[in-house]
């Protein structure tokens, strides 16, 4: 991730999606990220660090700073596991997973694209109410359903009734 | 005691493991399952683009689950949070309930409060109770050593629920151990098994299944027990997809809490879906005997 002084010298703060990402903070009840105070615990403790670089404080300090936007574009907004260590251990009781959520959902929001597996899953879900449809499992050179394990059909959901008030909601953005 | 099963979307179409062993086992226990038609996903997914979405999927599981007057068994860690979190923000956001209760009223949904939401853990730690469960154990799991892997969704964040302690969980240790066998602690209890980043970040995803695995593997234990269909997913059935991402040779047993205790009370493999497991559970099936 960019350091603090080429990020000064590159652009400058949003103020308006500042005001945006704080009343969402707000309306939703997330712990206050001006309340942290850079002491790393989180980036310390973070599953995905060592593998993406991503660092949970950074993000906080870069939104606390006004640099909205340039989280927003951040690929690293896509490599938090949300293993919620940062929230659990924040002294300041900042929870960075939720921030970088919250800039997931304005990026959203905003027309940008998200990553292709995940838009997929969110398309089956709209549609069918699964991330995937009912599969067949392999045994040995066999493959079986449930009914074939003894397990009770999934009795969906009226899909039609279903996907028309899901979409509806999904249309009534908070972000 | 009845209770309903929310198997979430892993479990239902493809972990089938998960739900039978539960099955059999809460049969065996004397616990009655409620069925209720018309699940979908908890909202997970949907947690990405937008606050009303998931809630709404949330709250319409919970509502079908609130008719019946049954608590709710959540067969996958991540289901479990999402709809602890989603009565959190129902309950601290009015604007939000609003929305959700007439968007329930559109498709003819209930109640919006009601349901109580158990994680296995709870269900069988706390309601069943360990001493309960060694009372039913008829194949003690003697001379074995397992290691739990309990999934960062269930016990993260303490401030929304706590199913057990967030930096040392013990519940699942002492049910494994109420079957006979042994589950020191190791240092890589709390590691994640990546299942989150599977959809953005593959090979991170698998890594992270990778190296749990790897690390149970060479503490010594004989196996690696989880209570998450999205967890087991990561460890039992992408177990050889992450070996060849690490480039470790992996060939650890991973099962299901409710299959171990299936086993221990007396149960047929197959009736545990053990055939289902893609990691060589053989090896664990042969020291159980």
């Amino acid at each position: 991730m960019v350091g603090i002084t080429d990020q000064l010298r590159a652009t400058k703060p949003q103020p308006d999606l500042v005001d945006r990402f704080y009343k969402v903070v707000e309306k939703l009840k997330l712990e206050n990220p001006f309340h942290c105070y850079q002491c790393f615990k989180c980036t310390s403790g973070c599953t995905s660090f060592r593998l993406t670089e991503i660092m949970p404080h950074s993000f906080v300090n870069f939104v606390r700073l006004g640099f909205v936007e340039d989280m927003m574009r951040s690929e690293l907004l896509w490599a938090c596991c949300q293993c919620l260590k940062c929230k659990e251990r924040c002294p300041q009781d900042v929870a960075p997973v939720d921030v970088i959520f919250l800039l997931r959902r304005m990026t959203v929001s905003s027309g940008a694209e998200i990553p292709e597996d995940l838009s997929k899953i969110i398309m089956n879900v709209t549609e069918t109410g699964f991330i995937q449809g009912i599969q067949k499992v392999k045994v040995g050179e066999t493959s079986v359903d449930r009914e074939q394990l003894g397990l009770p059909p999934i009795t969906l959901p009226n899909l039609e009734k279903f996907s028309s008030v899901l979409m509806k909601a999904m249309e009534e953005q908070i972000e | 005691m009845k209770v309903a099963i929310f198997p979430g979307c892993i479990a239902a179409t493809e972990q089938y493991a998960c739900e039978l062993s539960t099955r059999e086992v809460l049969r065996e226990l004397g616990v009655e399952v409620v069925e209720v038609p018309g699940f979908s996903c908890c909202g997970w997914p949907l947690q990405n683009v937008g606050t009303v979405g998931w809630v709404y999927l949330a709250a319409r599981n919970m509502a079908l689950a609130a008719e019946k007057g049954v608590p709710l068994i959540t067969l996958c860690n991540v289901c479990n949070r999402m709809f602890y979190e989603a009565k959190f923000l129902l309950t601290t956001n009015s604007e939000l309930r609003e929305k959700i209760s007439s968007l329930l009223k559109e498709e003819g949904r209930g109640p919006l409060d009601g349901v109580e939401i158990l994680h296995p853990l709870e269900l069988f730690h706390d309601r069943i109770g360990v001493e309960e469960i060694k009372k039913r154990i008829k194949k003690p799991l003697k001379g074995l050593k397992l290691a739990a892997h309990t999934g960062c969704q269930a016990i993260r964040p303490r401030k929304l629920r706590s199913i057990d302690d967030p930096e040392y969980p013990k519940k699942l240790p002492s049910l494994i151990e109420a079957l006979g066998a042994q589950s020191p602690h190791y240092p890589e209890a709390l590691d994640c098994c990546g299942a989150y980043l599977f959809y953005t970040r593959k090979d991170a995803s698998l890594t992270l299944a990778g190296e749990k695995v790897e690390a149970v593997q060479n503490w010594g234990f004989d196996g690696l027990v989880t209570v998450c269909s999205s967890g087991h997913r990561m460890l039992d059935g992408r177990q050889d997809a992450a070996a060849t991402t690490i480039g470790k040779a992996l060939n650890l047993p991973v099962v299901y809490y409710t299959q171990l205790l299936g086993l221990a009370m007396g149960l047929a493999p197959e009736k545990l879906g053990l055939q289902l497991n893609r990691s060589p559970v053989k090896n664990l099936l042969e020291k159980i005997g």
